[in-house]
């Protein structure tokens, strides 16, 4: 596996980075200035002895010999010229004087360049550590030159504050990465370590939050909103599995108690024929809880991919009347049938089937002689509206809120009722993102209406 | 009858073993899945109870490998998965009938009969049933009880066509529900009774004999009895 880096180690990096860049250019740069500073300075100096000397022998052309002796007192009356070396020659190349010289006079070029009358009067030229000047002159010319060494040692001297300053800063800028990514990682170890005590399944421990909607409240916020989903999930899943276990647990523990009581005596055959068939009938309903239970819990993990199809809603209508029809004729309701429509939606169909079947089966069951279940169909804005009209019992204010309660029976409700179909539809309208509402009528009944989104590729094909 | 019945739950496959011995059934039983296909490649069976979570060898493997061996043995599937996947794959990769735990043993019995007798008969369809005086003709799709014609729905004419393929035979509720109306049904099954009734309302009323009989806890045979001669006005309330 790739190892990264830390954060703070990555930072620190970043910024030595950038401060060496930076400061690498500024230092070069800087070393150039000063360099051509220092050239300027010795060049300068240079010429302001030649052009002395030249002063000197100028005014004194005509007696030569004194030329000498002159510059000589020149030179001992200022400490300044220590540092210079001077070469005299007539017009022979024969040297008149030649003080503290540095090497010796060897250059032939030179006595070319002084016979050259095109030459200019002066010329300074760098030549090993040194800079040199040649001045021709009425009586012969002059070389003047001076060491560049305190130059080079200056020059070398800001090299050496510049690497100093560049691997200061580099360290520096280093270190200030490292602690900046430190100090803006610091909320977020501390949130690591807060999700990590806090128990995601129970509790109402949640993310500090700062309130200050920065980047790091905004993620706190988003962890909160996350660990909400998470805990209302699993309490759904838990209060489910509790009320399922208690469904389960009711039938069960009266089979068991009629077992008990069946055993305490002989009995006659009949009797042991009539306990038995009470416990079948209740086995018939566990296992039809048990079905029930296991079609929410699929139908709430939504639809699979592969059985999704483009369904006509009025075709499964129809099946599902057609179903229900005989029954509702012998409670004594009258079905009406709807008018044809055309309504394409996508999903499973068989799940739409159980949908349509919950909400029927429910209308059917809280209906009595003489009610009516209708139904109306209507589309708007690309989605398919079923109502579901019933003039059965109605539904109380209070059960309204719950119908789509799993288990939740309301006030007469029939004993064969197991108060999973309607939550069921509404899971299933859910996996096929439609939504399920309930009304109650002033003049009674119900009407459950059904919403569901049109298919959209059936609509542009009859588009 | 010579039953196999694969099933590695020792609890599920004693009860079953028990109640479709007094049947008279003759059943023989594994708990692995590779060595009930060892036995059904090289014993002769009349009819396989598959369960699907079989250690070694998976149901759904041990029906695919069967298949490939080209042995025709008639299967149900009797597993725990209801999902309608597992079904729709059970049944593809040739399984003859699937039915889900916890089921009603009756409805085991039922179905194993009605698997036996679709996979057995070889005749060729015939052009008209006839149980008594209760006629149907396949060809014209018609009814007639004692000569006199009776007008049936689509779906009163399928179920009572196959109350009749069945005579003599119990049909269950859930056979009934997914034969004629599908699976989307299934968890209605009790409503069968009002359909059934309608039937009898037509098939039944005025025309002397009892041919639709309940059978309790379990579902419907439609035959001839010797013992009853008027229709029970009690069950059709």
């Amino acid at each position: 596996m790739k190892r990264r880096i830390s954060i703070r180690a990555r930072w620190a990096l970043r910024y030595s980075a950038a401060s060496l860049g930076l400061i690498l250019t500024l230092s070069l740069l800087g070393h150039q200035l000063a360099q051509d500073a220092l050239d300027r300075m010795a060049v300068s100096k240079l010429e302001q002895y030649g052009v002395t000397v030249s002063e000197i022998i100028a005014r004194h052309a005509d007696e030569p010999l004194v030329i000498a002796g002159l510059i000589e007192a020149e030179i001992a009356g200022s400490k300044e010229w220590d540092e210079l070396a001077i070469e005299l020659y007539d017009r022979d190349g024969t040297v008149t004087l030649q003080r503290d010289f540095l090497a010796p006079f060897s250059a032939n070029a030179d006595f070319e360049w002084a016979r050259q009358d095109s030459s200019p009067t002066s010329q300074i030229t760098h030549r090993k550590g040194r800079l040199e000047r040649l001045a021709l002159n009425p009586i012969g010319f002059t070389r003047t030159a001076m060491s560049l060494e305190p130059f080079t040692m200056a020059l070398t001297s800001v090299e050496n504050i510049l690497f100093v300053l560049l691997v200061a800063s580099m360290l520096l800028s280093g270190l200030l990465g490292w602690w900046q990514a430190r100090l803006s990682l610091r909320p977020i170890s501390r949130i690591v370590e807060t999700a990590r005590a806090i128990d995601t399944a129970a509790g109402d421990q949640w993310m500090p939050t700062s309130g200050t909607k920065d980047e790091l409240d905004v993620l706190a916020l988003t962890l909160n909103d996350m660990l909400q989903r998470i805990r209302s999930g699993m309490d759904r899943m838990r209060r489910f599995a509790t009320q399922a276990a208690h469904e389960l647990s009711t039938p069960l523990t009266a089979s068991r108690t009629t077992i008990e009581v069946t055993l305490e005596h002989d009995r006659t055959p009949e009797e042991y024929r009539k306990v038995l068939e009470g416990l079948l009938v209740n086995a018939e309903l566990l296992s039809d809880s048990i079905h029930a239970t296991l079609d929410i819990a699929r139908s709430e993990a939504g639809l699979s991919a592969d059985r999704v199809a483009d369904v006509d809603l009025h075709e499964v209508l129809e099946s599902v009347i057609e179903f229900f029809e005989p029954i509702a004729e012998e409670r004594g309701i009258a079905m009406k049938r709807p008018a044809a429509f055309h309504a394409v939606v996508r999903g499973d169909r068989m799940w739409l089937h159980r949908m349509i079947s919950g909400l029927l089966d429910n209308a059917v069951k809280y209906s009595g002689r003489g009610d009516e279940i209708s139904f109306e169909y209507l589309q708007r804005a690309g989605i398919a509206e079923l109502d579901i009209r019933d003039t059965g019992v109605g539904i109380s204010a209070r059960d309204r809120d719950h119908v789509f309660e799993r288990f939740y029976r309301g006030d007469g409700h029939p004993d064969s009722s197991l108060g999973l179909g309607l939550p069921l539809a509404m899971e299933i309208a859910r996996a096929h993102s439609g939504n399920i509402q309930v009304e109650s009528p002033e003049r009674g009944g119900s009407i459950f209406r059904i919403l569901l989104p049109l298919s959209l590729t059936a609509r542009l094909g009859t588009a | 009858m010579k039953l196999l019945y694969l099933e590695d739950n020792p609890a599920a496959r004693d009860y079953v073993c028990r109640g479709l011995g007094e049947r008279g059934f003759e059943i023989h039983t594994s708990g692995d899945g590779q060595e009930g296909l060892d036995l059904l490649l090289n014993d002769r069976y009349d009819l396989c109870i598959l369960d699907l979570g079989l250690p070694s060898l998976d149901g759904i493997e041990v029906m695919r490998r069967l298949r490939q061996a080209r042995i025709e043995i008639p299967t149900l599937i009797l597993s725990a998965r209801s999902n309608i996947e597992d079904r729709v794959e059970g049944l593809n990769v040739g399984a003859d009938d699937y039915l889900v735990k916890p089921f009603s043993f009756e409805e085991l019995v039922a179905r194993i009969h009605s698997l036996k007798r679709r996979t057995s008969n070889g005749e060729p369809t015939p052009e008209s049933l006839e149980v008594s005086d209760l006629v149907m003709d396949l060809d014209r799709r018609a009814v007639t009880r004692s000569g006199q014609r009776v007008e049936l729905t689509r779906k009163e004419y399928a179920l009572l066509e196959y109350l009749m393929m069945n005579s003599g035979h119990t049909l269950s509720r859930k056979m009934i529900t997914e034969r004629i109306w599908g699976v989307e049904f299934e968890g209605y099954s009790n409503a069968i009774n009002v359909h059934i009734n309608h039937l009898r309302n037509k098939v039944e009323n005025g025309h002397g004999k009892k041919l639709i009989h309940t059978v309790s806890g379990v579902g419907y045979v439609l035959e001839e009895r010797e013992d009853e001669h008027e229709v029970d006005l009690l069950e059709m309330a």
